[in-house]
């Protein structure tokens, strides 16, 4: 059961949902908590190929990676969460069906 | 100094570079600057230039070679290598001192002239601009950079006849000017395109040497024609520049401009430059004895014709027009016949008399206040005194009538190369070509005196037709102008004296200055001793008096002769066609101007409106459809724009599975 | 199969159930609130997994970074905006959502072929003899993966002894810059967002 196919579906389930988050829900918090999610799919199966691949070969180098995508996630979080406190600030609503002021 | 003096030649870059600057204050500057500082500017700028010159011109006498400075290639393009180079030899010596000096006192003249006018600073400015143009034309070591020159001083050219530009009949007359130098541009062009093609080189000195290194190519060339259509096309531009038939209808209306600019771009210089292409170029129009013959007769048919115009005009600045198409005229009838020194000696004589014409007809004018139709003048001799002896002594060099002045001597040299003229082609050949011509020349050297003394006799001696109030107002304008036109009258009388020919007691410096360029072997190089020279001078200046007297008779006093042999039968008729100008404005209005503009409206109506429109509109409406439906994928909307993204990826995935499907 | 992999097969498919249950619920529940208290939960058996990899630092970071930081952040701002007056919901056209889903099955159905079709046959399974074999005592292969090896990775310090790996320390060497590059972004990241989200004097707007 605890095989590299198997995290890397795991992984690519959670992405999937994550994703349809992203494509369907209107709220932005939503919208950026599941890009979280989809984050830690990738952080997943990440590891999973740093473990079933190289680990054996004393290699660790997945794990920065994913320091390193956490980095990354919690500055995105953080601005992207400001954005989201100004967007509200201003149009009192953080719905993307109304933010479409870009619409050509 | 003396360092400075030695190496001029690594100062020509100067001569033109320093009107250029003060182009460049005038213009951007200028209006901010007090009056004083602008007059300073314009002329100290071309007064250097001028003592530059004079340092080149010493300097190339001195040693007897070119001063040759490439500064650098100005652009490659595939096998067209065009470079940047100023060449000081001995004919551009002279010109570029008759450029800046005859500038320099033109410029001065303006500060009298122009005393008062809004655009001062523009005025300057612009003239700087043509001098810059000017010198750049004569000094160019490459037909690109006389090209350049060309073009800057027709554009200058416009930009000062059109000064006045809000009388609408003054910025018409420019853009008269500028459409029909375009004409001539094209063929001019042309032509230098055609001489890359053959020559594979714009350089002046490299088309020469062309012609020496592979005689066997140029002698097919000569066959095939290409000569001479090349030469034909340059004179093409010559004529548009250098308004002579059929494009000579822009230099009579060109007088709308300010008499200082007549005096110098439409009278000294920039009217010349087609006489002076042909010299720079002489080696290259004396291949084709076609070309020649074709200059020789446009050249005299212009001063003949010109010259029967000049006799009626009443506006002292058209007189004045026409004498210089007249006397274009000559000059390109002493290149045809090969002459060449002979027709840059009179472009030098001409520019210093005809200067000094013009700038005492400004004098008048001004003292007449803007006056310039001669039946309402008479009688200035008294009121103007200096202006009448400038105009007299310049008159006296216009017609050639009194030995040993300036225009005598390049008039009467020129009559006597054509009469040795012995050529002809075609139908011409066998007839005494030169005779003919010579009796061309001729008459139109007694037109010449004619008008000249008639436009004295109407201004200066008649009995004023003016008011006696206003009569009394007409006083000399500024010392500055009175100055310019003594020195002018000075150099209209000692001018030429470089150049007396053997027959009369000189060695003609000039001459044999100039033989350095002009190949000496050429057909004027030959010394006719005997007394044919003689007998033609006696002939010309004895019957140029004659009319003189004829005319200051008729005029003099007053117009009652003249006026009632124009008022009915042949006279009547020839007056008018001579006043109208043989209606040549309105046959080029109905011949070209109409058509072409019936023409335009037809394309415009059709080819434009229809098709051109009707494509770019289309292309328009296109973009748009496609737009509009592009539009909706531009949703605004975050989450579609994530599903775009998401469908790339799946897009990506697919193509990556069919591509690997059977590995 | 022997017993401890048993376990971790059961460990794994436990976590990975909860995994996706409380992700699917992130994206199903109308409250932002619930939704945040999911992730929340989604990121713990997440952890847990990450810890199977025998990667507990990173999962001690996830807890801290994710479960601790990024979710307070999540729950403050639900709170400053302030969502009662409007009910959030999955409210696009019938027909967005039927291709959202359809996709992200395909995504799902695509990449497992890919994978399965392309990854080599020849994967060992870590067993715990392999591993241990590499390393010269059992000590070392317990500090592998933990807190203290990590920052010795991070700082180029040699970490194995291995002498083959011990000499290349050329790669380790460069993890020191990723690591201040890291800092910097989230600096720049914290400077950006109290900028962006501070609240303006009326004479600056």
């Amino acid at each position: 059961m605890f095989t590299l196919q198997n995290s890397i579906i795991l992984g690519l389930i959670l992405f999937s949902i994550g994703a349809y988050g992203v494509l369907t829900r209107r709220n932005l918090l939503v919208v950026l908590m599941s890009l979280e999610i989809m984050f830690n799919a990738v952080n997943l199966i990440v590891l999973a190929f740093n473990y079933f691949r190289f680990y054996q070969q004393g290699k660790e180098l997945g794990h920065y990676f994913v320091l390193l995508v956490i980095a990354v996630a919690a500055a995105e979080a953080a601005v992207g969460l400001a954005i989201l406190v100004t967007i509200y600030r201003n149009r009192r609503n953080v719905d993307s069906d109304e933010l479409t002021e870009m619409k050509g | 100094m003396i360092h400075f003096i030695d190496n001029i030649e690594n100062y020509i870059y100067l001569i033109p570079l320093l009107p250029l600057i003060g182009f460049v204050i005038n213009g951007l500057i200028g209006k901010n600057l007090p009056r004083g500082i602008v007059y300073f500017i314009g002329c100290i700028s071309i007064f250097a230039s001028f003592v530059l010159s004079a340092l080149a011109l010493w300097k190339v006498i001195d040693t007897g070679n070119a001063l040759e400075i490439a500064y650098g290639s100005w652009f490659h393009s595939g096998g067209l290598n065009v470079s940047i180079g100023l060449k000081v030899d001995q004919l551009s010596a002279v010109m570029i001192n008759i450029v800046s000096g005859v500038g320099f006192l033109i410029h001065f003249y303006s500060i009298g002239y122009m005393k008062g006018d809004e655009g001062i600073y523009k005025f300057f400015a612009y003239l700087n601009l043509f001098c810059f143009a000017m010198l750049v034309l004569v000094m160019g070591d490459n037909l690109l950079l006389l090209f350049l020159g060309w073009e800057g001083v027709g554009l200058c050219s416009y930009l000062l006849i059109g000064f006045w530009y809000k009388n609408k009949d003054y910025a018409d007359a420019g853009k008269k000017a500028f459409i029909v130098n375009r004409i001539g541009d094209f063929g001019f062009l042309i032509g230098i395109f055609l001489i890359f093609q053959y020559f594979g080189t714009l350089n002046i000195a490299g088309i020469q040497e062309f012609l020496v290194k592979h005689p066997g190519e140029v002698k097919l060339l000569i066959e095939g024609g290409v000569i001479t259509i090349i030469t034909l096309l340059l004179f093409v531009g010559a004529t548009g520049k250098s308004a002579q038939i059929p494009l000579y209808v822009w230099l009579p209306d060109a007088m709308a401009g300010p008499t200082p600019v007549s005096a110098l771009i439409h009278a000294a210089t920039m009217v010349t430059a087609g006489v002076y292409m042909i010299g720079r170029l002489h080696f290259l129009f004396s291949l084709s004895e076609v070309t020649m013959l074709i200059i020789l007769i446009v050249g005299a048919v212009t001063a003949l014709y010109s010259g029967t115009i000049a006799i009626t005009q009443k506006d002292i600045k058209k007189v004045l027009a026409y004498s210089t198409i007249s006397q274009l005229g000559y000059m390109f009838m002493a290149m045809s016949v090969g002459a060449f020194s002979v027709g840059i000696f009179h472009l030098m004589t001409h520019a210093f008399f005809k200067a000094l014409l013009f700038l005492s007809a400004g004098s008048v004018i001004i003292a007449c206040h803007h006056e310039q139709d001669m039946t309402k003048m008479g009688g200035l001799s008294k009121r103007l005194p200096v202006t009448h002896i400038a105009m007299f002594i310049g008159m006296l060099a216009l017609s050639g009538t009194v030995p040993y002045i300036s225009g005598f001597l390049s008039k009467d040299l020129i009559l006597e190369k054509v009469f040795l003229f012995e050529g002809g082609l075609g139908v011409l050949s066998g007839l005494p070509v030169g005779k003919i011509f010579w009796g061309v020349g001729l008459i139109t050297a007694l037109f010449t005196a004619f008008y000249s003394f008639r436009l004295m006799g109407m201004t200066f001696w008649a009995k004023t037709r003016m008011k006696d109030e206003d009569y009394h107002h007409v006083k000399e304008p500024s010392k500055a102008m009175s100055t310019v036109l003594i020195l002018l009258a000075v150099l209209s009388i000692v001018g030429g004296w470089v150049g007396i020919p053997e027959i009369l007691g000189g060695n003609n410096p000039f001459h044999s200055f100039l033989s350095k360029v002009f190949d000496p072997t050429s057909a004027h190089g030959e010394v006719h001793h005997g007394n044919t020279p003689y007998i033609l001078m006696g002939v010309s200046t004895s019957l140029g008096i004659i009319l003189a007297i004829i005319a200051a008779f008729m005029y003099g006093k007053n117009w009652s002769f003249p006026e009632r042999f124009t008022q009915k039968g042949i006279g009547k008729l020839l007056h008018r066609l001579s006043y109208n100008k043989y209606y040549i404005d309105e046959l080029y209005e109905v011949l070209f101007v109409k058509t072409i503009m019936k023409g335009s409206r037809l394309l415009w109506k059709w080819v434009d409106a229809f098709i051109i429109d009707g494509l770019v509109n289309g292309t328009g409406r296109l973009a748009q459809l496609i737009a509009k439906l592009g539009q909706n994928v531009q949703t605004g909307n975050v989450n579609t724009y994530a599903l775009s993204i998401v469908l790339g990826v799946m897009a990506l995935l697919t193509w990556f599975m069919i591509a690997t499907y059977n590995n | 199969m022997t017993d401890p992999v048993v376990l971790t097969d059961v460990l794994f498919l436990l976590f990975s159930v909860t995994a996706i249950v409380f992700s699917l619920l992130v994206v199903v529940m109308k409250n932002p609130i619930h939704s945040s208290i999911s992730l929340v939960l989604s990121f713990l058996p997440i952890a847990a997994i990450y810890v199977l990899f025998h990667a507990p630092f990173v999962a001690v970071i996830q807890i801290l970074v994710y479960a601790g930081a990024i979710m307070v952040l999540f729950t403050f701002v639900i709170m400053m905006v302030d969502l009662s007056e409007k009910e959030y919901t999955l409210h696009k056209g019938k027909i967005y959502k039927l291709l959202s889903f359809l996709i992200m099955g395909g995504f799902l159905l695509m990449v497992p072929y890919m994978v399965t079709r392309f990854l080599p046959e020849t994967i060992s399974e870590p067993k715990e003899s392999v591993v241990l074999s590499h390393f010269t005592s059992k000590k070392e292969a317990h500090e592998f993966g933990s807190t203290k090896n990590i920052g010795k990775l991070i700082f180029g310090k040699p970490v194995i002894n291995d002498p083959v790996q011990a000499n290349d320390n050329t790669l380790k060497s460069m993890q020191i810059v990723s690591f201040e590059l890291a800092s910097i972004l989230i600096m720049v990241a914290i400077v950006g967002a109290m900028i962006l989200a501070r609240t303006r004097k009326k004479e600056e707007r």
